[in-house]
């Protein structure tokens, strides 16, 4: 669910629908900008007695406010809470039975890359971080070192890091003379109004040798099987020519005395 | 008594070595045709490494598949005056070579000369050979062998596409495009295996003839009546060389394959943008990027299967004679399959699209060399062919670009492919039209022989000459002989 920054609106979520048989729901909220959101739950029952239900609101474990409410004739309870943080909310339902619904309200997430990205000593790599439909305010790019992350500092290293940021919601961080100790993980924090939110990225570093011994395995391999088919064709060629020879012979024979009979 | 040199056949052998000239085939089109379809899974890796647009990255695909197109010829007239296993052997040198410099390329345009001009430079001494290689080694089971061996583009794709990926990801593309150099040097081994073969009725080679001592006298002279070239036989000079070699392309002026070739331009314009434009079409309507990689899978491998039931179909009998409208058949389904194309906006409704597009493309695919063989004869097939993909080079060119102008500026696919739809239908008309002259044309001179009772000559082939009606006299024969002489 997305929520529009449009200010003094009570935007309304789309309501859980429950009823107490139902297992817990929950669901992401991403918030984007500060906004003043209606969290909604609705419960349904199929017995028409009009009890008392118990409705709680808590705002990560802890209690908002709680109230009861009685079945109205279209067998449905409204709960509805307004909220502008960030944070797990959710609706608790009590009668005998207890059922709930969970909004987990987060900023939006970054996916870095998932595979490592590979590159050679001596050669230069770009890191590349996403915000598809976002737009974040900053990025900022972090390395590890051992198990700290170190911020990458590209106006103290000029000629070893560049950061690109053409476009808001792209990041490339360019990484020039990679040496062995290059290889690492990096992370790339998108920085928004209400909160951060980090990606990984991780760069393995390889030397030449590396694809070298499969092309020279397959360059000895095509220089096998040429020798091969080259020494089977003269084998073969060999073995025409010496029953085309006696053919050869007799035919000549044959014709030669065609030519003698012929007027 | 001196040994001949070499055994004339009389008809292609249509199996024993030609199986494993259609294996060297199917090689030939997996290192040439699949790898440059794959150029295009490097092109996200370049645009980040270089920093540059799409628009400029896709150049790559275009002068490699336009490079190999028009040096065509240039690999027919290689493979016809040295050997077909020099000609394919260099190739596939020259294209490792093209594939391991762009392996160390510092800078886009680097990659434009390596992987665009030598690695296509590379692939054309490589292709229009091997394929006229099967057209000589088969003749009742031709677009049956064709269709095998044209397979290899579409298995290729399929098997290539994402082990290329995998390349990638361990290697990164400087790693994977060696490693892809090392396997385009197979093509070496598949020209070793391209043996020739010389057929009796391969007028075209004058220096077999000099060497056949113990050829009658008799047979000799027929066939130096027959011969084009007969005149310079005695002075093997290099004019010769020069006359004959105008000789060799002799069926450019053929009225029949000057319409083929029109054709051919039309459907080759309309063809290529699909390979590249399906994927972004597919994501434009909201399909997912597996579901895309899927959709453009079953085109590869549902190409196979036109490649080879289409060859294997049009190989029976009762078809054999209709191999051209069959050839028209497909292209023109192709272009309809075009036109409905902007309305199918949703996956399941693509699914069957890819399905007839690619049963079609592998279609038409393998029937080219057989109806370009059937319009201009088994001797000027290596030519012909290098001419025919030659027209292939410029719309190869031209047509992704156009599209993706198009694409841009109405800011939807349904001009570009419209335009691509109705460019593939008029090469099929056309050529319906130009058949359905030929017949008119045909039953009028039948009508007017009947009527006047002159004997009337009719060319087909270019090589070969028939008379229409009443038996062939020796007075005819004569006038034949001293017209095939002029």
């Amino acid at each position: 669910m997305l929520f529009q920054p449009v200010e003094n609106v009570y935007l309304q979520s789309e309501p859980f629908w429950l009823w107490f048989s139902s297992a817990p729901v929950e669901e992401n909220v991403i918030l984007y900008s500060p906004a003043n959101i209606a969290l909604s739950c609705n419960l349904t029952s199929p017995s028409t007695d009009s009890a008392t239900v118990n409705v709680t609101w808590k705002k990560d474990n802890e209690t908002l406010r709680s109230s009861s409410v009685t079945f109205n004739e279209t067998k449905h309870v409204w709960s509805t809470q307004y909220i502008n943080q960030m944070g797990n909310y959710t609706c608790v339902f009590k009668r005998d039975q207890e059922v709930k619904a969970t909004f987990h309200l987060q900023v939006p997430q970054i996916e870095g890359k998932e595979h490592h990205v590979v590159s050679y000593v001596g050669d230069s790599v770009v890191l590349v971080c996403k915000s598809i439909k976002y737009i974040p305010i900053s990025w900022i790019w972090y390395m590890s070192n051992g198990s700290d992350q170190v911020a990458v500092n590209d106006s103290l290293m000029p000629d070893k890091y560049t950061v690109d940021e053409k476009y808001a919601n792209i990041t490339k961080l360019k990484i020039l003379k990679i040496s062995e100790e290059d290889d690492r993980s990096y992370w790339c924090q998108a920085v928004f109004k209400l909160g951060e939110s980090k990606g990984k990225v991780s760069l393995k570093v390889l030397t030449y040798m590396t694809p070298l011994k499969p092309f020279l395995a397959i360059a000895a391999e095509v220089i096998i099987l040429v020798a091969i088919i080259f020494l089977y064709e003269m084998y073969s060629k060999k073995k025409q020519m010496h029953a085309g020879t006696l053919q050869g012979e007799g035919s000549n024979v044959l014709k030669q005395n065609a030519l003698i009979m012929a007027p | 008594m001196a040994a001949p040199k070499k055994i004339l056949l009389s008809s292609p052998p249509d199996g024993g070595w030609g199986w494993m000239i259609v294996v060297g085939c199917f090689l030939v089109t997996i290192c040439t045709r699949a790898v440059t379809r794959c150029i295009s899974i490097f092109f996200v890796e370049f645009q980040t490494y270089f920093a540059q647009d799409y628009a400029r990255t896709a150049w790559i695909h275009s002068i490699a598949d336009c490079a190999t197109m028009l040096c065509a010829p240039l690999g027919s007239f290689i493979s016809n005056h040295l050997s077909c296993q020099v000609g394919i052997m260099l190739g596939g040198l020259l294209a490792s070579a093209g594939l391991i410099l762009s392996s160390f390329a510092t800078s886009l345009e680097h990659l434009y000369f390596s992987l665009g001009v030598l690695t296509g430079l590379g692939f054309a001494l490589c292709y229009s050979p091997a394929i006229a290689m099967v057209g000589k080694y088969f003749n009742k089971k031709k677009a049956l062998a064709y269709g095998i061996a044209m397979s290899g583009s579409g298995i290729g794709t399929f098997i290539l596409a994402p082990v290329v990926q995998l390349l990638i990801e361990q290697f990164s593309w400087r790693g994977a495009l060696l490693i892809l150099g090392g396997f385009v040097l197979n093509l070496c081994v598949c020209g070793a295996l391209m043996r020739p073969i010389t057929l009796k009725e391969d007028h075209k080679h004058p220096p077999e003839f000099l060497e056949q001592e113990y050829v009658s006298e008799a047979q000799k002279q027929d066939l130096k009546q027959l011969s084009i070239c007969s005149p310079l036989i005695k002075a093997w000079s290099h004019e010769g060389l020069c006359c004959c070699s105008w000789q060799e392309y002799n069926f450019l002026l053929m009225p029949d394959f000057m319409v083929l070739a029109v054709s051919v331009l039309f459907m080759a314009y309309g063809c290529s943008p699909l390979f590249v434009y399906l994927v972004p079409y597919a994501l434009s309507v909201g399909v997912s990027h597996q579901q895309a990689a899927f959709l453009m899978s079953i085109l590869g491998v549902i190409d196979i299967v036109g490649n080879i039931t289409f060859g294997w179909l049009t190989d029976r009998r009762c078809l054999k004679k209709y191999r051209y409208i069959c050839y028209l058949f497909a292209v023109g389904m192709d272009g309809l399959c075009y036109l409905f194309l902007p309305v199918l906006q949703s996956f399941p409704m693509l699914v069957p699209f890819s399905f007839t597009f690619g049963y079609f493309d592998g279609a038409y695919v393998t029937l080219i060399p057989v109806v370009t063989a059937d319009v201009v004869g088994t001797a000027s097939l290596s030519s012909a062919l290098g001419v025919v993909y030659f027209l292939h080079a410029l719309p190869y060119l031209v047509s992704p670009p156009i599209a993706g102008w198009l694409v841009d500026t109405t800011r939807s696919y349904t001009a570009s492919f419209i335009l691509c739809g109705f460019s593939m239908m008029f090469s099929s008309t056309l050529l319906c039209f130009a058949r359905l002259a030929k017949k008119i044309k045909r039953t009028q001179l039948r009508s007017l022989t009947r009527d006047t009772d002159t004997k009337q000559q009719i060319w087909t082939n270019g090589a070969t000459a028939y008379s229409v009606s009443g038996d062939l006299d020796q007075k005819d024969v004569e006038i034949l002989a001293t017209e095939a002489n002029r």
